[in-house]
């Protein structure tokens, strides 16, 4: 099974139960049978996808697997700066949209072939001598450093924890989409529905959490897999919560506390809730369901699970069987026995180990990674801006808040440097990036190293 | 009815909101406003507790071994009430 495209593993895996539901859109519903297919004129090409609409964009990744050479979708959010970062990581033939032209630009800069989606040739069909090729797909970090990197996967390590699972249930399971699909963890919730046979509820980004939790309790949804931030705002809506009728529980993304464990198991007692580590580069890593925050002392060392897990001079070294191969620009992040050092600091609590922030300072906010040396360096470029210090603040709604302390220049007008300040914050910085939290000090602590000090 | 906390809240909800929440309008904070349709998003809520801890001096959320996310407003503004160190 290791190298069929994803045609030939839903026909293997999902029969004889091709008619069922697979993806459930606004006002439309597709089978299974619906999304298989090829498209022709794309054999062999480096194909960006850059669809908004998620039906289409399922539709087009299960024609392209097989077919392309590489696929790259890459969402339809990433800002200008990051898709031009992105596609001039590797030499794109092609970029498959549904968008106009504005957000194309940065394509149409790199001369990549722009194909409008309605224009490709989608045959209900496929033909195995024409899908022979192993893919590669490049999946976008969520920008660890300031800019994403591409990991090189393939169908069957980006699946790897789908893959496990050998029969169809009886009963389809139901998962609703919190994640952007182009993202590692959208990938888990996509592959887990379409290789298992299960229904997938899409929902677009921009409804709002009311909504969201509306329509999945209208579609009666059984599986859902989202960041501890998102995790508490679902719990923000209070009864209309507990009307979806969960069975699994997946958390992952950020750091998860007591807190938002205990208050998932009050809401929904029956349901099974596993919180993991995971990563673009590692797959998989760990993954527990004992209600607990941290990970048990007793899974280092232990190669019974999905990953080998070590812990040298603090920091959690993994090797996981889902792992990518490397980035695209054949940069490695294995050592010669396959480990990966994730970066992430390792503290150890009685039985447990939990993850206390990362090596590099890069702060998760929400599941965003933020460099904040990156956010500094942006302050500094305000002209009443003397010295900053940009950190991660911790809160119990979304686990940390992106703070910035400033010392202004003398002379300068607070209220007036607070106002253009802030503006300034909004034109020059990702919605993610910028610190929502600001702060006046006549004096930014210097420590006697010469560094300045940082809090958390 | 207005208590010394709920005041403080309403009020420091009215600073963040005009920091957080640029080009929507205020809205009246009664018992039943449901929080994440204020207009604030989980970010905006999430600086107004870090606010109110420096305002009230405490985090209900980090001292109560509760797990609970409020709803409405009402529901904010009771569980800091009943949270209150003594």
């Amino acid at each position: 099974m290791k190298n069929m495209s994803l045609n030939n593993l839903i026909i293997t895996r999902v029969a004889p139960a091709l008619d069922r539901v697979a993806l459930i859109g606004n006002n439309q519903r597709i089978s299974f049978q619906d999304l298989l297919g090829t498209c022709s004129g794309l054999q062999g090409k480096r194909v960006a996808v850059f669809v908004r609409n998620t039906i289409d964009l399922v539709r087009t990744l299960v024609a392209l697997d097989g077919c392309a050479k590489t696929i790259c979708p890459i969402s339809t959010a990433t800002d200008t700066k990051e898709i031009h970062h992105i596609i001039a990581k590797h030499p794109f033939d092609v970029v498959i949209t549904d968008m106009s032209t504005r957000p194309l630009q940065p394509f149409s800069d790199l001369d990549i072939q722009i194909q409008n989606l309605h224009d490709v040739c989608f045959l209900d069909s496929f033909s195995e001598s024409q899908n022979n090729q192993q893919s590669d797909w490049l999946v976008p970090t969520s920008g660890t450093t300031s800019m994403p990197k591409l990991v090189s996967h393939s169908i069957s390590s980006l699946g790897a924890s789908s893959l496990k699972m050998r029969k169809l249930t009886e009963q389809n399971k139901i998962w609703a989409q919190f994640y952007d699909l182009t993202r590692f963890a959208g990938y888990q919730v996509l592959l887990n529905s379409l290789l298992n046979g299960h229904t997938l509820v899409t929902l677009p980004a921009e409804i709002s959490i009311h909504e969201r939790v509306e329509r999945c309790a209208e579609e009666c949804v059984t599986h859902i897999s989202a960041t501890p931030s998102q995790w508490r705002k679902i719990l923000m809506t209070g009864e209309d919560a507990k009307r979806i009728p969960l069975e699994q529980i997946v958390l992952g993304g950020e750091a998860v506390d007591q807190q938002i464990l205990t208050a998932l198991s009050n809401s929904y007692p029956k349901a099974k809730i596993t919180h993991t580590y995971a990563s673009t580069e590692a797959g998989l890593g760990i993954a527990v369901s004992d209600r607990l925050a941290g990970f048990p002392l007793s899974f280092i060392g232990n190669t019974d699970g999905s990953a080998d897990i070590s812990v040298r001079s603090g920091k959690l070294f993994l090797k996981a069987p889902s792992s990518a191969s490397g980035y695209v620009d054949g940069k490695l992040f294995k050592d010669l026995e396959g480990w990966i050092d994730t970066g992430d600091l390792v503290e150890f609590v009685g039985d447990r180990f939990i993850i206390t922030g990362r090596e590099s300072g890069i702060i998760n906010v929400g599941g965003d990674k933020v460099n904040p040396e990156t956010v500094r360096q942006t302050l500094l470029e305000h002209p009443d801006v003397l010295q900053a210090i940009v950190f991660g603040r911790k809160n119990p709604i979304t686990g940390m808040v992106l703070s910035a302390k400033i010392q202004i220049k003398a002379n300068v007008d607070e209220m007036a440097a607070m106002t253009s300040i802030q503006k300034f914050i909004k034109e020059s910085l990702p919605m993610k990036q910028r610190p929502r939290l600001l702060n006046f000090v006549d004096d930014i602590g210097v420590t006697l190293t010469g560094k300045m000090r940082s809090e958390t | 009815m207005t208590t010394p906390i709920k005041d403080r809240i309403s009020a420091t909800f009215c600073e963040v909101f005009a920091d957080q929440a640029t080009g929507v309008t205020l809205p009246v904070l009664s018992e039943n406003l449901v929080l994440l349709k204020s207009g604030l998003d989980s970010m905006g809520f999430a600086v107004l507790v870090i606010e109110l801890e420096e305002t009230l001096g405490y985090d209900p959320f980090s001292i109560s071994e509760e797990a609970f996310y409020p709803r409405t407003f009402g529901e904010f503004v009771a569980f800091y009430e009943k949270h209150e160190p003594k």
